[in-house]
């Protein structure tokens, strides 16, 4: 059963979390009669207002913003509840299915997870707890959160906006941390959550370097964020949405594996700038546009992570007195401010709105947006915003069968991805080690052998170049698109009719002898031990077997007196001096077999 | 349409050199009607889906080299391979003892639930027929496995080749997974592709608001 947006919406409004100045978790409820505005003192006609889920206290949605300003001087309009009345939320079964309700999905994939890991952190990271802290600790999750907010939402410069409103008042910038704080009290804040972070991820990787079971924990953890945002995005801005929201939530994984608090606080303050735009955003078209912008700054974690974040947490924030489509705007400029993102945005939103779910046409245009990609290695935004776009698509993908199955191998296989990005160096470094033998005795041989260099055939040396980038990739799935690009230059038929499998690998050996990649047994090695299964039944993995298979006979010395790029095999053509027909099916002189 | 699942197969084609395999997956491949190109590595790995009654069958299909030296590397191929279609020529006895050591090996080193198809390609060529039918048949028979005589040429049984490898590996399919322990490809590729639970709605273009 699919989300509806309001069942999405409560979800966003997780009591969980809190607004880090007003302490308030507002959600959208009914009016029930005459309720007063905790923001303006007046009277709510609307048949909606918000409600803060833990005091009970309404506000009308145009005054949340200025009732969060007001509660940084009046600290008697914050909400005094420490949440302990609120369940944890258990799971309806052990088990998820398609058939879970996103708040089961929710709990089960993201809450407890992160519970866990929470806990087992703070276990080593606390060794000073909280004495003076005037409430109970909050959950901890509310605490990972408030924390990574708090680093997110103050400290940072806010680029400059452009002013809508007169009327409006943006919050001062940067952002003053707020007043009372749960968390220990130390000289700076901030200070101490972001050491809290950090001890908190260095655990992670301690324990996760030590043991496969803690492992494991991440990497559920990591896809539980996937799932958590996938289910959200997905429900509030369709495949896009969902997409990026996996994307947001990949993050948080990864920030917890690298022990990178930028990274954490990028997902965090992303995260933030999701549910504050959701909120913001009326209409659906507007809603999706504000949530594919905030998940789209957490996606640019690449470049400017912290900065990028905290800039759409804020904005995000400051859209809520404005209408939808002001608000959508607004949150345009400010990323464009932000991050020069304008064109990527633009690119990702309309192509993913585009994208229907529903039927293979999504995989098409995928593909499509890949081959864009392929034409244009670099430099283009549009094709490198679809290019990721893809490769969220894949992630949700990964997802999906996470989700559905019922042993949660699945899981195990799609996390192995997410965590192998965070332990590449070990892995290949180790894998590096045990191929020593192989590798010197590949070089050896090639350095026999030769290259053609220039005398080599187009499509060799197109694929050579496609092939020596398998380097670059850090995780199997980068390093499997660099193969399947050289595989799709030395497939091309520019130089003979048709190619198959007998003339594909030895031009596949040619192209490994001309390519010269370093350490290249070691690379396939990492590519077929991290790879995931099902990703390996297809073009992919035929790209992986062929140049296996390359390697293969290039040890054996196998491929002696032949001239691999023109040996066409023979399929079913006559002898070779006879020129091959343009297709077996383009024309009436099917050849007889001699 | 729409309601159906969609299965992927790794089909991985096995024969010696010159019997046509790859006319015969080209000829499938080119010759359907299909929504969208996939990118294809030459002729050696093209997919293809067959609409069959429980589910839409995507073949993913692994074209290997047939000579003989190449032989040894054939293992690498088939692992993990859902069907095999293991092709010879009807007018080249080579080639049939040939298939039938493919077969064998398949038998002995593939995956127990592979469908295992013998097709005897070039069934045009009946002047120039080598293998009788029957022995072929008798053959398959004894194996346990499905054969058919196509050609690729003339389009004859190609289609059904592929249908008849989609249902039958279907119904092993669900045979197997009622609770005995799968094998690598076994779970992951069988997604229900269209139901995207976590979309609900139909999403509106955001130009407006980008503006």
């Amino acid at each position: 059963m699919a989300p509806t947006p309001e069942e999405t919406l409560a979800l966003l409004m997780d009591p969980l979390i809190r607004h880090p100045i007003s302490r308030h978790s507002f959600a959208p409820s009914h009016t029930v009669a005459g309720a007063v505005c905790h923001g303006c003192g007046q009277r709510i006609v609307a048949l909606r207002d918000h409600r803060c889920l833990l005091c009970g206290v309404a506000a009308h949605r145009r005054c949340l913003y200025a009732l969060s300003e007001k509660c940084k001087t009046d600290a008697s309009l914050k909400c005094t509840s420490d949440g302990s009345h609120i369940p944890p939320a258990e799971p309806p079964s052990g088990r998820l299915d398609a058939t879970s309700s996103p708040a089961a999905v929710l709990n089960v994939a993201v809450k407890q997870p992160l519970d866990r890991l929470w806990r087992s952190a703070t276990r080593a990271a606390d060794t000073k707890p909280p004495a003076a802290a005037p409430a109970p600790a909050p959950a901890p999750v509310a605490r990972l959160r408030e924390a990574a907010a708090r680093l997110s939402l103050s400290g940072l410069e806010a680029p400059r906006r452009p002013r809508w409103d007169p009327d409006d008042a943006l919050p001062p910038e940067p952002a003053p941390a707020p007043a009372p704080t749960p968390l220990p009290p130390s000289a700076t804040p901030d200070t101490a959550a972001f050491a809290r972070l950090r001890a908190a991820a260095r655990r992670f990787r301690e324990e996760s370097d030590a043991g496969s079971e803690l492992r494991l924990r991440v990497a559920k953890a990591a896809v539980g964020g996937m799932a958590a945002g996938a289910v959200v995005g997905g429900a509030v801005a369709g495949p896009a949405g969902a997409a990026l929201g996996a994307k947001a939530a990949q993050i948080v994984g990864a920030g917890l594996v690298l022990g990178s608090p930028a990274a954490t606080g990028a997902v965090v303050g992303g995260a933030l700038g999701i549910h504050a735009a959701a909120t913001a955003a009326g209409g659906r078209g507007a809603r999706a546009a504000a949530v594919n912008r905030a998940a789209r700054t957490v996606g640019g974690a690449t470049a400017e992570p912290f900065a990028a974040a905290a800039a759409a947490a804020r904005a995000a924030h400051a859209e809520a007195p404005w209408p939808p489509a002001r608000a959508a705007e607004r949150a345009a400029a400010t990323l464009r401010d932000v991050a020069g993102l304008d064109a990527q945005a633009r690119a990702f939103a309309n192509f993913a709105l585009e994208a229907d779910p529903a039927t293979a046409k999504v995989w098409a245009a995928l593909d499509d947006l890949y081959k864009v990609r392929r034409a244009d290695a670099r430099g283009d935004a549009v094709a490198d915003a679809r290019f990721w776009a893809r490769e969220t698509a894949i992630d949700v993908e990964a997802l999906r069968f996470a989700v559905a199955d019922d042993d949660g191998a699945p899981i195990v296989a799609a996390t192995d991805a997410l965590v192998a990005e965070a332990t590449y160096i070990h892995a290949f470094t180790a894998l590096v080690r045990r191929n020593r033998d192989a590798d010197a005795t590949l070089e050896r041989v090639l350095a026999a052998r030769g290259g053609a260099g220039e005398g080599a055939a187009r499509s060799v040396r197109r694929g050579a170049a496609a092939l020596a980038k398998i380097g670059a990739g850090r995780d199997a799935h980068a390093k499997l698109r660099a193969l399947v690009f050289c595989l799709e230059a030395l497939g091309d038929s520019d130089e003979g009719p048709l190619v198959t499998a007998d003339v594909l690998l030895p031009r596949a050996v040619a192209c490994v002898a001309e390519a010269k990649v370093p350490h290249l047994r070691a690379e396939l090695a990492y590519v077929d031990a991290f790879a995931r299964d099902d990703v390996l039944l297809g073009a992919e993995g035929y790209a992986l077997t062929t140049l296996s298979c390359a390697l293969d006979v290039l040890a054996d010395g196998d491929d002696s007196g032949e001239q691999p790029v023109l040996d066409l095999g023979g399929e079913s053509w006559p002898a070779p001096p006879a020129p091959p027909p343009a297709s077996p099916l383009g024309g009436e002189e099917w050849p007889e077999p001699s | 349409m729409s309601a159906a699942r969609v299965c992927h197969f790794k089909l991985v084609l096995l024969g010696d050199t010159a019997v046509g395999k790859s006319c015969l997956v080209v000829r499938f491949v080119r010759d359907e009607f299909f929504e969208f190109q996939e990118p294809t590595i030459g002729a050696a790995f093209l997919t293809q889906s067959v609409a069959t009654g429980a589910a839409t069958v995507k073949f993913e299909i692994w074209d290997t080299a047939g000579q003989e030296r190449y032989r040894s590397l054939a293992p690498m191929y088939y692992r993990g391979a859902a069907a095999a279609i293991v092709v010879y020529d009807i007018t080249n006895k080579d080639s049939f003892n040939g298939a039938k050591s493919w077969v064998k090996e398949l038998q002995r080193r593939g995956d127990p639930n592979a469908v295992i198809a013998l097709a005897g390609n070039k069934a045009d060529l009946q002047s120039k027929r080598k293998i009788d039918y029957q022995e072929a048949q008798q053959y398959a028979e004894e194996n346990g496995i499905m054969h058919i005589e196509t050609s690729a040429k003339n389009d004859t049984n190609v289609k059904s080749l592929f249908h008849e490898i989609g249902t039958y590996g279907l119904s092993i399919k669900a045979h197997i997974s009622g609770g005995v322990a799968q094998k690598l490809p076994s779970h992951a590729p069988q997604s229900d592709r269209e139901a995207f639970p976590l979309i609900p709605c139909v999403p509106t273009r955001v130009d407006v608001f980008l503006a």
